[in-house]
């Protein structure tokens, strides 16, 4: 039967899903991204007069740990076990919608330092679980909800943290993967119509330079084009991304090369070099 | 009374409005059910409605549930304005709660239609600011996601899931504690 809503209507009735069953409000929210918008945000909580539920989607307190943090300019920390290393801190508060902080932890003086740095994002923050890399002397984590999403970069000569914009136009691209480019600076990995596109960003060019990357069905052969496909991932300091479709495959961005590493299209999580 | 300030209130409680849904059919209200809806009651305070009140996006099949509903309404309104003013004698009490029951009654066997009069009722509610409608209709609606799974609740209305699996999966992941 073709019974469909205006959004806005949408919006009236999800208002009302009542907020006492909490797993009745997950399945709601894992059906589309409008409703899981519409159930995260502010204005049902309004309605309800409750405090938030699935604002728990935006997790807080929210910290992360820089994963192999020898953040130590110079040294990607891949094969310094035991080494002097820094742990960055970056967190918020009242559901990522307070400044930004960041503190440091050094190895060799073994505390913490304080506070010392916010900034006021003009949306709510939460981490996509991605890795954070590390490029040059800086440190990049990425970040957003369902709509707007950025790139935190902690610059740790000069101990700033500033955001970087997403490269013009990504709202289309969903789950954008970040990458350290071998010649410095970071790079984005996405999907769109079963089309890999990346970007770069140097920091001598200053902004965002899209390329198309490849097509998939090129890349992986007979690719049924009804299975959606996502870069779910990347192995941390190589070249090598994930893709789901209808199965895994892995894809050396340099080679161009694709392999099949599983038949399950289960997510799985990012991997990193033992 | 909120239309007293016009003055001679029988005149007021006996005027009728004349609507005319999309397919041309006119049904004749008192301006009593008609003000149930706040796009209605604009027009009347704007002294708009001679000649009928047309409204194109409203069929004579929902306009005459829509009218059903607000001539039980505006009664139940009428009915509490009347309680209010006496004072609280058991007897009268005793009414009031058996026409809240039959109210309820009335609204659980109004919501008995098919999904699609569903949505246009609630898309008639919206248009016409009928609060209460809109209330019943979008909870109804809403109460019918309770108990089903994602899969279950977009093949029910039509919705195209685009959540990519990592988008999903850390949903689930971080409201785990829900389902605990």
């Amino acid at each position: 039967m073709a019974s469909t809503l205006l959004p806005e209507l949408v919006e009236e009735i999800l208002l009302r899903v009542p907020p006492d069953e909490p797993a009745h409000l997950v399945r709601a929210a894992l059906v589309c991204k409008p409703w899981c918008h519409i159930l995260s945000d502010r204005r049902y909580r309004s309605f309800h007069r409750s405090p938030p539920l699935l604002d728990r989607l935006h997790p807080q307190p929210l910290l992360r740990l820089a994963q192999r943090p020898a953040v130590f300019p110079g040294c990607d920390h891949l094969d310094c076990h035991g080494g002097p290393f820094l742990v960055v801190l970056v967190e918020t508060s009242n559901g990522g919608e307070d400044p930004l902080m960041v503190s440091v932890y050094s190895s060799d003086t073994g505390v913490w330092s304080a506070r010392t740095y916010n900034i006021d994002v003009d949306f709510r923050f939460k981490y996509f679980d991605q890795p954070s890399v590390l490029a040059g002397d800086a440190l990049y984590f990425t970040f957003g909800e369902c709509w707007m999403s950025g790139i935190l970069k902690y610059d740790m000569c000069k101990y700033e943290l500033s955001v970087i914009d997403m490269p013009a136009g990504d709202e289309d691209f969903t789950a954008k993967s970040l990458i350290k480019l071998e010649e410095g600076g970071i790079g984005l990995v996405s999907m769109l119509d079963n089309c890999i596109y990346m970007w770069s960003r140097t920091d001598s060019i200053g902004g965002w330079v899209e390329h198309r990357f490849m097509e998939l069905d090129m890349l992986l052969h007979k690719h049924d084009q009804s299975y959606a496909s996502s870069v779910i991932g990347i192995v941390e300091g190589t070249n090598t991304i994930f893709i789901s479709t209808y199965a895994i495959f892995t894809l050396d961005l340099k080679s161009r090369q694709a392999r099949k590493v599983g038949e399950n299209r289960d997510p799985i999580v990012p991997c990193y070099l033992t | 009374m909120a239309s007293a300030g016009s003055g001679d209130e029988k005149a007021a409680a006996a005027a009728m409005i004349t609507l005319i849904s999309s397919d041309n059919e006119k049904f004749e209200v008192t301006e009593a059910t008609a003000t149930l809806s706040q796009t209605i009651r604009h027009m009347i305070e704007d002294g708009c409605t001679d000649g009928g009140v047309p409204l194109p996006n409203v069929t004579s099949k929902i306009l005459a549930r829509v009218i059903e509903y607000c001539k039980k309404h505006a009664t139940a309104a009428a009915g509490e304005e009347g309680s209010s003013s006496s004072f609280s004698d058991a007897a009268f009490l005793e009414v009031d709660r058996a026409f809240l029951e039959e109210l309820e009654e009335f609204d659980d066997a109004f919501l008995e239609v098919d999904r699609a009069t569903l949505f246009d009722l609630i898309l008639a509610a919206n248009y016409l600011d009928i609060k209460g409608l809109l209330n019943l209709t979008c909870q109804k609606v809403a109460d019918s996601v309770k108990g089903k799974t994602p899969e279950q609740i977009r093949e029910m209305y039509n919705i195209v899931n685009d959540l990519t699996p990592e988008e999903e999966a850390e949903i689930r992941r971080e409201t785990q504690w829900a389902f605990e």
